[in-house]
């Protein structure tokens, strides 16, 4: 391809610019007629179908024109269909049409927003493994109630939740001063939670909504935040973690790839400055919970 | 107008389609492309943007788009949306909490008028996974007997071992061939 002139491609957009716009005008005559003195379906199929070709003509020509001209045209057919359509209420109001998508897609339209309504929730949603509302509690789930689970956190407030073993994923919402003991063969999901502390290992970690909350984490692929704040990251210390070394030999994990550095922020799309919502863990300030003396101190209450 | 006609016949003997994998974040809609299309899937992360790949198949050329499905991201579908052929719907089935999110999604992709035209195949993904509801309580969930403006099909599939993909995508090949190249 790289033998084409030049002036090929110029030639073509003239041919095509031309034929775009007579193929224009013919329509908006015939729309014009329509209004005058005709009310007949068949003129307005005739109408629409030259509407439909006239995008295929564009669409065809996808491979020479460049994105400014599409976009123009596109602007144009859509502009030409909207008058179309105007005309089509104006003239023929009553008649259902069903030939066009875009007829159709009005009436249906009307039919969704009638008979819609989210299904009752209680009817499909089985209760995950895990706790909710609790407060001030150590909790802790064993590894046969785990392995391969979905487990759910919701509504947790100052509580230190260990998770034995390998579940599949690991659901986490609405914790506040919480810390999370976990290790998940595939995903771990956090939102809506505040001024908490996850210890975790995982091969995805999703953090929505989330603010004030320190992660020492192990990730294969690479963790995302959005609509998050100050949040902080630094790698997982396996050894003052035993209950997620365990799980993380279970699960096969390698500790030599540990992406917890590369975190994708939804809100911050440049890459030449990195994102105001998240920081590392300066080394000086690490300070991952231990899980020992958060058990002793429970025995000791 | 010579040349025209030599690209218009170039393209028809092609035969293009143009399919987009919508869904909520984490249903798997990276992981069917790149099984798809042959490449290692355990190293996937969420997508920020999009990925596209040119998938050969049954004498078809599918450009298939795979759209990033978090929340922020969702509000630029529509900007891939045209001369979309096929639509492919990933529910994660194992994710229950939010299928309430995923059909109010689906059904607000619907009413676009840019997909009117398009053949709607759903995956009811994850299969796999012991949590996962069956084809049949998704088809309820997401009260898809509503839908009377597409072509549609729910399949149950897993990404992770490949299951039932295949014949996902082959009944979305015949449909839309058959309404698109028949007629010419």
């Amino acid at each position: 391809m790289d033998s084409v002139s030049v002036e090929e491609p110029i030639n073509q957009k003239s041919t095509f610019d031309l034929s775009f716009k007579t193929k224009l005008k013919e329509i908006n005559n015939l729309l014009i007629n329509v209004e005058k003195n005709s009310n007949e379906t068949k003129h307005f199929q005739e109408i629409l179908q030259k509407i439909n070709e006239l995008q295929e003509f564009v669409n065809d020509s996808k491979t020479f024109l460049p994105a400014y001209n599409m976009k123009k045209c596109a602007n144009e057919i859509k502009d030409i269909t909207k008058c179309y359509e105007q005309m089509h209420e104006k003239v023929l109001p009553k008649k259902k049409f069903t030939f066009g998508k875009r007829q159709t897609k009005s009436v249906v339209k009307a039919n969704i927003e009638e008979t819609f309504e989210p299904i009752n929730k209680s009817k499909v949603y089985k209760e995950d493994y895990g706790f909710k509302n609790r407060s001030n509690e150590t909790l802790k789930l064993t590894e046969d109630q785990t392995y391969s689970k979905d487990i759910a956190l919701d509504v947790l407030n100052n509580c230190n939740v260990f998770i034995c073993g390998t579940p599949s994923t690991v659901r986490v919402s609405s914790l506040s001063a919480c810390k999370v003991f976990a290790c998940a063969s595939t995903s771990i999901f956090v939102e809506n939670c505040k001024n908490s502390i996850f210890v975790s290992a995982s091969q995805q970690l999703r953090i929505h909504d989330t603010v004030e909350t320190d992660f020492y984490i192990y990730v294969t692929s690479s963790a995302i935040i959005e609509n998050s704040k100050q949040l902080r990251f630094a790698p997982i210390t396996l050894n003052s973690s035993p209950i997620v070394k365990k799980s993380f030999e279970m699960a096969n994990f390698d500790e030599s790839t540990n992406n917890w550095k590369i975190i994708n922020d939804f809100d911050w799309l440049s890459s030449y400055e990195s994102s105001p919502n998240w920081c590392e863990i300066p080394e000086k300030e690490r300070n991952q919970p231990l899980e020992e003396n958060i058990i002793v101190e429970n025995v000791t209450i | 107008m010579g040349l025209m006609t030599v690209l218009k016949k170039m393209k028809q003997k092609e035969k293009e389609m143009r399919i987009l994998i919508l869904g909520l974040d984490n249903a798997g809609k990276t992981t069917i492309l790149k099984k798809y299309n042959g490449e290692p899937t355990n190293t996937i992360e969420p997508t920020l943007g999009f990925n596209i790949k040119t998938l050969d198949h049954k004498n078809y050329k599918l450009n298939v788009w795979d759209v990033g499905g978090q929340k922020s991201l969702r509000s630029y579908w529509r900007n891939y949306f045209e001369s979309t052929d096929g639509l492919i719907w990933v529910v994660d089935s194992a994710d229950k909490r939010r299928l309430g999110d995923c059909t109010t999604e689906l059904h607000s992709l619907i009413e676009e008028e840019r997909l009117a035209g398009a053949t709607l195949l759903i995956f009811a993904n994850k299969q796999d996974l012991p949590g996962a509801l069956s084809s049949e309580e998704i088809k309820e969930v997401l009260q898809l007997e509503r839908i009377k403006t597409h072509h549609w099909k729910i399949i149950h599939c897993s990404a992770y071992t490949g299951e039932n993909l295949l014949e996902g995508i082959n009944w979305m090949v015949s449909d839309i061939s058959a309404r698109i190249f028949t007629l010419e």
